[in-house]
């Protein structure tokens, strides 16, 4: 009874209480959340580690026919059929909802801060990541893109004219590289370019040795369009201090120092193609076949014969002799493919498919699942390579100042650095060693003897060639293997190496990708800035449209 | 049984040997005028009459001691001893309880219907009984008017989707309607699949059992729920369970049910041609087995040995009944046991019933227990004290796959080529390492269940409290003070597992079964452990009086809710041991933590006032103050978070003034209301909240953090929904022809909604109170009893609803996506046009209206070409028709229902075609033909604006209308006639019930639901075979279960 009274009174003081908010904010406060960073280089980290470097296997590298996806089974429709598709064309894109948005948050922690390095650090990836949006689109929302945060609440940014952007990124380049100084902070502890132990300014270099190469690569984009420019930008980098060897490459690391997987982080690019029907994915023909015809030491590194196709990521020890290699050629899907087609091969002798796992496919190279496309194989952004190839570029168009070698000599240093590279890819070594059962093979690296016979074959010596940039520049598109984005740029660039266009259906009126389509749903959502940017370009959102460094 | 029919035998034996005397008379209406089919009964027994044209009647009657019952629906049921009387002459009254039904409102307050100014509706608790479903809203189908019910094909444990008068919000924010059990308010809850959560998790109305429910009613308008302001916006319905309140004694209730669900297939597919690719069987050229088992693009099926995905070589020939091969029939047995004892001081109830159901997929179980009790109690003349509580313990294992591809069982038999027999996928379905073997080339997403289910477990294990103390202290006649806690709690405890080697074809990384870097096994391994506590306060003070003619009632009231929840998660993967689905198996883990929290205080009150028992007006508000709102005065950004909910109605009993004029018009009642209501789902707790988070797993020693995408939108409040209704209520002919009309209007402004935003601005949407949606209708109901003989009776009832809707303003664009269905298609809204619109693209035509083509004969995309809208989704048509006949004790319940004005898009429409498995596809491949000849036109080369001759390999040619996501061909009315239900009942009560004094009741029936699907658009499927209930998905038909034909038995007894 008495219970019963306290309810009624209770229920009679509720009516005197009720209507009143006291303590509603204390109740609308979660005490889980973590609304304060211990140090704002975590979020450094972050946006070093997710840097969007080599593109979509199944886009880039298949527009610079290095990759095909040749069968047609609906959502895996690729760009080998040249077809428009939404995920390729969102791809890029999603650096603004993903590190360019840590980005601007990481900027705003530090501006104004004692943390200078870590803040013009911050502000050289940015630039990067908005070339990498400018070159896959052409005009992209740039000033005010990535501000949704109150003040600003710019919901729908305006595009901006390409060539603008990429002042402003020069200017950005260049402000935030001369601002590096190793007297002030140290971010190395969140800086997974170099050693945590590194000081001040072994960092700092480090970092300018980066922001005036990728200085250099913006400078050579406008080899085309604006040639005096280009050489003004090249020499300032050149003089600013570009990466000198392969210790200098920027690299994203998906192992261990001591050759183990890293728990929780993989090499993302290679995660569609390992483990999504492999027997889809084959290497094109051209680079086969330029491979072989170079007799290319690197070759085992990249491509491989499996006997079945389906279950090569478990291979562990493919077929990597280079006369076993084959490409698949390039305007054909498995359905269209026939014995006409000049490098048709038949799977007259398919796996036996009494194995339930025998999905022999066709009979052409993959990826080698062990090295270059392995989970644990890192991402190079800017290379020593890349650079050296640019460097010799630019040497042949007497834009070097003086004090610069030679362009001879820049390209053999390219191709040396390229074949160095794969030191620190898995399941290579200095020694090679067969596999056995539940290792996977051991693959050597490159010796001296085999990159010095390479180089002075007639198909690679400089001396030799005809055309100094073809030779250099389809060096680059070998070089790029592993990075479709930088391959594609550099074939818009120069035109090299001079490859065929598909014809797999009349989409692209026989010529080749030139940008990506906006995605659909700017064309939806933002309306008339997407018109204007569309506008902007010169010709329609198509991927025939030339972006404005990239003219015939 | 054999002991039932000597009962019977011996009852109508005892009949017959006893027949005597012969009484005859007269019965007449309340205006004196001769009365025909009134119903006479010998009291106890099951000998009856009927009075005829004159009112005349003649009745046996067994000996002096008999007692004559009159009876006729609408009028008070009359006695009269025989004695030596041989003539009775009888005078029949209008029955005033039966005309001023009493319906149960919002708060649980009993009100005569005559006094609402608004529609409300009360379901028929016995059909739920007898037509009895593991959800029991799922039996209301079709059966009261603005009730839109869909249940999806997600198993025995699934949530039902319920709009009451339509959408009231955009799809996001909660649009079920609210749950008052026994006072207690409580959201529904629907808990479906979507959006990559496979499984359904069920709602609120899967914790009764519906042999506990007393009354249920549909509170269909905002101003029968205004009470419940921020609750309010998508109407109530209110359940009241049994208390065994009027019981006198002890009494016990047994029933029993057992439900068989009956695997339908509605798949017409066709068997002409057999699995390959471009017109190759497997085995020959490229075309492998494992790798086109998706496809039926081989050759004509000849019976030839040829190879299948294991290396087997099987006959070419079609298998044709995976779908009732593979499933089976589900069983659902119930029994439920209630004893109740009642005095006039006080009642008891208590009830524990007990379901299991084995689902049609092979593996999934739901079993539920349910203990209820209820109790009420005086002490003294003043204070009455009533407590109940409702314990549900649930346990669904392996709730089916439904909505999305992977491991969607109906996925994969809707999508292998029928050439594979089921039985070599079952026997050949792991490698001989123990990973899936490769079936198809859709690896990833279509898998084996053959492979999958005997690996995978899912397990939800639930306890649900739901506890209600009133105390009620009546000061005076006039004057009462009412208090209520009420306290809803749930535990719920989740695991499941991703096995080891599935999908993967034992390869890539991604889906390795073993990991020779690490040593471990692929696989995931989750579990979940989540609390919740929703408590109400609630105090009332109430008074009455009558002043003459006029009479007052009202009451204020204060109310305090408050809620919380807690839960972990964890997971772990990379497992030492293989097949161990554990914690410490694993050695890659993830964790999780969530917690919520958030208050209401509310003051409402409500004033009724009413003149000559004609005319009544009733005003009602609420304010709510919201602590996840922020304060107005207490920010700098501008912010409310108290709201102000009103509503008025009225209802004129017109018949008090046509007793005179319309002698026909037993009751007659107009009303009308208006409401103003809200809804404050979609804003979550600690909204502006932009937290930090770490990553798992360190990166190279380093902590990588990440910061929340969230852009908090300080002033966002609850959307506002404003609602006129009118309606009209009619008894005829004395009562036999009971009409009831009503249209509304409906009006959400102020909506949240994520507006989508240019991604380049760092986000994909921003949260606005940007949107208006309106809602109108009318709804009718006609229920006739048409015959009504004594030993025959027949009614029939007829509802019917139309709703439309109209999205008015999208907060600036024209258009906005909604959701996008998994293989084709997409939900928009657009202003101007009902909610939930189909849109994709369409043929390029040119001027002429040909469709164009590519030089190729291919399909031909305008660079830039948008995509249309087809129609909307929702139905705006629903309704049901609803026999019951009586002869003797036997009824029969004849229900069918019908929706329409909807429309679905297809995922089984589009895979059938473009993997060749539905007729469809046969266009283009028989004798003589080379692919498909579209008829159109080119549109460019050298014969553009010719008639197009060029054949497409018809796999070719489809697959580009799914990429390209041209929807002409895979969107249909939704529209469908179902015979619902057809229920026989044979009440032995009143034969046994005079023999065996124990028994007070014994009632035997045989239901049968979706006995018949009498029309239908779409092909190969149910129009209702859809997975989701969720509003994002309104129109989606894809990878749900098959839906079933259900046969109940049902034994009930009363002692």
């Amino acid at each position: 009874m008495k219970r019963f009274n306290k309810i009624i009174a209770l229920s009679f003081a509720l009516l005197f209480m009720a209507g009143c908010d006291d303590g509603f904010e204390e109740v609308n406060t979660s005490p889980l959340p973590v609304l304060e960073l211990s140090d704002p280089g975590l979020l450094f980290t972050n946006i070093l580690r997710n840097t969007s470097v080599a593109g979509n296997w199944m886009a880039e590298s298949t527009i610079v026919q290095q990759f095909l996806l040749p069968y047609n089974t609906g959502n895996t429709l690729g760009y080998q059929f040249n077809d428009p598709s939404q995920n390729l064309n969102n791809g890029p894109w999603g650096v603004y909802q993903g590190t360019l948005r840590t980005t601007n948050h990481l900027l705003g922690l530090l501006k104004d801060t004692p943390r200078s390095n870590m803040y013009n650090e911050t502000r050289i990836w940015k630039a990067y990541h908005f070339m990498w949006l400018v070159d896959h689109y052409g005009d992209v929302p740039y000033f005010e893109a990535v501000r949704a945060q109150a003040p600003d609440n710019i919901y729908y940014p305006k595009y901006d004219k390409a060539s603008v952007i990429y002042e402003d990124l020069y200017k950005e380049l260049k402000e935030s590289i001369a601002a590096l100084d190793a007297t002030k902070d140290n971010p190395s502890a969140w800086d997974i370019f170099v050693p945590t132990s590194t000081t001040a300014a072994n960092q700092v270099a480090f970092w300018k040795k980066l922001g005036n190469s990728l200085l250099l690569r913006l400078g050579m984009r406008y080899t085309k369009v604006d040639p005096a420019k280009a050489q003004a930008i090249v020499t300032e980098a050149f003089n600013g201090g570009v990466m000198q060897t392969n210790a200098d490459n920027v690299i994203i690391a998906n192992m261990t120092t001591t050759g183990g997987a890293i728990i929780g982080w993989t090499n993302g690019n290679m995660g569609e193609i390992r483990g999504t029907n492999p027997y889809f994915y084959y290497v094109a023909k051209p680079f086969v076949d330029y491979l072989k015809n170079t007799n290319d030491p690197r070759s085992k590194f990249m491509i491989a014969k499996y006997s079945n196709p389906n279950t090569a990521p478990s291979n562990l020890n493919p077929d990597v002799a280079l006369s076993s290699q084959f490409g698949f050629p390039v305007g054909y899907s498995t359905i269209t493919i026939n014995s006409s087609v000049p490098g048709f091969r038949s799977s007259t002798t398919p796996p036996a498919l009494s194995t339930a796992a025998g999905v022999n496919g066709v009979n052409y190279s993959q990826i080698n699942f062990n090295v270059v496309a392995n989970q644990t194989s890192p991402l190079l952004v800017i290379t020593n390579a890349q650079t050296k190839l640019l460097l010799a570029d630019a040497a042949v168009r007497g834009w070097l100042p003086a004090g610069a070698l030679t362009a001879k000599q820049y390209y053999e240093q390219g191709i040396d650095a390229s074949m160095d590279e794969y030191r620190i890819y898995p399941n290579v070594a200095a020694t090679a060693v067969p596999a056995t059962s539940s290792a996977a093979a051991i693959y050597a690296w490159p010796s001296d003897a085999e990159k010095t016979a390479y180089k002075n074959q007639a198909s690679v010596s400089y001396d030799l060639a005809t055309n100094k940039l073809e030779a250099i520049n389809t060096q680059y598109w070998v070089a790029c293997f592993n990075n479709g984005y930088e391959a594609w740029n550099n074939f818009r660039r120069t035109g090299f190496p001079a490859l065929s266009p598909n014809t797999f259906n009349a989409n692209l009126n026989g010529g080749f990708i030139r940008r990506f389509s906006y995605p659909i749903a700017e064309q939806i959502n933002n309306t008339a800035n997407y018109q204007a940017g569309v506008a902007g370009l010169g010709g329609p959102d198509f991927l025939t449209t030339r972006i404005f460094w990239d003219i015939p | 049984m054999k002991k039932l029919y000597l009962l019977l035998g011996m009852v109508l034996i005892l009949q017959g040997a006893m027949a005597q005397n012969s009484i005859t008379g007269r019965v007449t209406d309340e205006t004196g005028g001769a009365f025909p089919g009134v119903n006479i009964l010998v009291k106890g027994s099951s000998s009856g009459s009927q009075t005829d044209a004159d009112g005349k009647y003649t009745i046996v009657v067994p000996d002096a001691n008999s007692t004559l019952v009159f009876s006729f629906v609408g009028y008070g049921v009359q006695e009269a001893l025989v004695g030596t009387r041989t003539s009775i002459d009888i005078k029949m009254a209008l029955d005033v309880q039966s005309l001023n039904e009493v319906v149960v409102t919002a708060l649980g307050i009993a009100k005569e219907s005559k006094k609402l100014g608004y529609s409300a509706t009360v379901a028929k608790v016995d059909e739920m009984t007898k037509n009895r479903t593991n959800n029991m809203m799922s039996s209301l189908e079709g059966k009261i008017a603005g009730l839109d019910i869909s249940p999806p094909s997600a198993g025995p444990g699934a949530s039902n989707k319920i709009r009451i008068r339509g959408q009231s919000g955009f799809a996001g924010s909660d649009n079920g309607p609210l749950l008052i059990i026994n006072g207690l308010p409580m959201s529904q809850g629907a808990d479906p699949a979507q959006d990559g959560k496979t499984r359904d998790g069920g709602d609120a109305f899967m914790l009764f059992n519906p042999d506990d429910v007393e009354s249920m009613t549909v509170l269909k308008g905002a101003t029968a729920a205004a009470l419940y302001g921020s609750r309010a916006s998508n109407g109530a319905i209110v359940i009241t369970t049994k208390s065994g309140a009027g019981s006198k004694g002890l009494g016990v209730e047994l029933n029993s049910n057992v439900a068989f669900d009956e695997v339908l297939d509605f798949t017409d597919f066709q068997y002409e041609y057999g699995q390959g690719l471009g017109g190759i069987r497997p085995g020959k050229g490229t075309v492998t087995a494992a790798g086109s088992g998706q496809f039926s693009w081989g050759e004509r099926y000849d019976d030839v040995e040829t190879v299948q995905f294991d290396g087997v070589l099987r006959p070419y020939s079609p298998n044709r009944h995976y779908i009732t091969d593979f499933y089976r029939t589900g069983v659902t047995m119930t029994n439920s046991v209630a004893v109740s004892n009642g005095n006039e001081n006080g009642s008891f109830r208590a009830s524990y019933s007990s379901s299991g159901a084995k689902g049609i997929v092979p593996n999934n179980t739901y079993d539920r227990k349910i203990f209820n009790i209820n109790a009420n109690q005086k002490f003294g003349q003043k204070l009455t004290v009533g407590a109940s509580l409702n314990y549900t313990n649930e346990n669904n294992k392996n709730r089916p796959e439904v909505g999305f591809q992977s491991p969607a069982s109906m996925n994969f038999l809707l999508r292998v080529s029928p050439t594979t027999p089921l039985w070599a996928f079952e026997q050949n379905n792991a490698t001989a390492v123990g990973a899936e073997a490769p079936t198809n080339g859709f690896g990833t997403t279509v898998l084996n269940p053959y492979f999958y289910m005997p690996r995978q477990f899912d397990v939800v294990r639930s306890d649900r409290f739901l506890g209600t103390v009133t105390t009620k202290y009546q000061f005076a006649k006039w004057l009462y003070a009412q208090g209520r806690v009420n306290a809803n709690m749930g535990f719920q405890n989740s695991e499941s597992n991703t096995p080891t080697g599935s999908g993967s074809y034992g390869t890539g990384n991604l889906g390795i079964y073993y990991n020779n870097d690490r040593n471990t096994f692929n696989g995931q391994y989750n579990t979940s452990q989540n609390m919740s506590r929703d408590i109400n306060l609630e105090g009332i003070i109430g008074a009455n009086h009558r002043f003459g003619e006029f009479s007052v009632d009202g009451f204020v009231a204060g109310n305090m809710r408050s809620t919380q929840g807690r839960g972990v998660n964890a997971q772990s993967n990379a497992f030492q041991t293989r097949g161990l689905y554990t914690i410490g198996n694993g050695t890659v883990f993830s964790q999780g933590q969530s917690y919520s929290r958030s208050e209401i205080n509310s003051i409402f009150g409500s004033a009724e006032f009413g003149w000559k028992d004609m005319i009544y007006l009733n005003i009602t508000g609420r304010n709510d103050w919201f602590s996840i709102l922020t304060p107005g005065n207490k920010s700098v950004l501008q912010g409310d978070n108290s709201k102000f909910y009103p509503s008025v109605s009225g209802s004129f009993i017109f018949s008090e003034l046509t007793e005179q004029e319309l002698p026909w018009l037993s009751y007659g009642k107009l009303r009308s209301s208006f409401a103003v209501v809200g809804n404050v789902a979609g804003i979550g707790e600690f909204y502006g909240t932009i937290p930090y988070t770490y990553n798992n797993q360190s990166y190279l020693g380093r902590t990588v953090g990440s910061v929340s995408a969230n852009i908090p939108n300080p002033s966002i409040s609850p959307y506002n929904l404003k609602e006129m209704e009118v309606g009209l209520e009619l008894r005829m002919f004395r009562n036999k022809v009971h009409v009831d009309a009503a249209a509304y209007k409906k009006v959400t402004t102020d909506q949240l909604l994520n507006v989508n935003t240019s991604t380049a601005s760092s986000i994909s949407s921003i949260s606005q109170n940007a949107a208006s949606l309106q809602n109108q209708g009318i709804e009718f109901l006609v229920d006739v009893n048409v015959v009504n003989a004594g030993n025959f009776s027949w009614n029939t009832s007829f509802n019917t609803a139309y709703n439309i809707s109209e999205v008015t303003d999208l907060g600036g664009p024209d258009r906005l996506q909604i959701s996008t269905h998994e293989f084709i298609g997409r939900q928009y809204y657009e202003v101007g046009k009902p909610i939930a619109m189909n849109g994709g693209r369409t043929w390029a035509r040119d001027a002429a209206g040909n469709i164009l083509l590519t030089d190729q004969g291919r399909i031909y995309v305008a660079p830039g070409q948008p995509e249309v809208l087809y129609g909307g989704a929702l139905p705006t048509f629903t309704g049901g028709w609803n026999n019951t006949v009586r002869y003797k004790n036997l009824s029969l319940l004849v229900h069918f229902d019908y929706k329409a004005g909807g429309q679905l898009i297809s995922g089984t429409a589009v895979n059938g075609l473009r993997q060749g498995h539905n007729k469809a596809s046969l266009v283009g491949r028989r004798e003589g033909e080379n692919g498909v000849v579209w008829d159109g036109v080119y549109q460019s080369g050298p014969n553009a604006g010719q008639k197009n001759t060029t054949a497409v390999f018809g796999s070719d040619f489809y697959t580009d209308l799914k990429n390209q996501n041209f929807l002409d061909m895979f969107v249909y009315k939704s529209d469908f006639i179902k015979l619902r239900n057809v229920t026989l009942t044979y009440d032995l009560s009143s034969l046994v019930g005079s023999q065996l004094k124990f028994v007070k009741g014994l009632t035997l029936s045989a239901s049968c639901r979706n006995a018949l699907l009498i029309k239908k658009y779409v092909p190969d499927v149910d129009p209702e075979a859809t997975a989701s209930t969720s509003d994002q998905k309104a129109g989606y038909e894809s990878t749900s279960l098959p839906t079933t034909r259900v046969w109940g038995f049902n034994v009930n007894m009363k002692f």
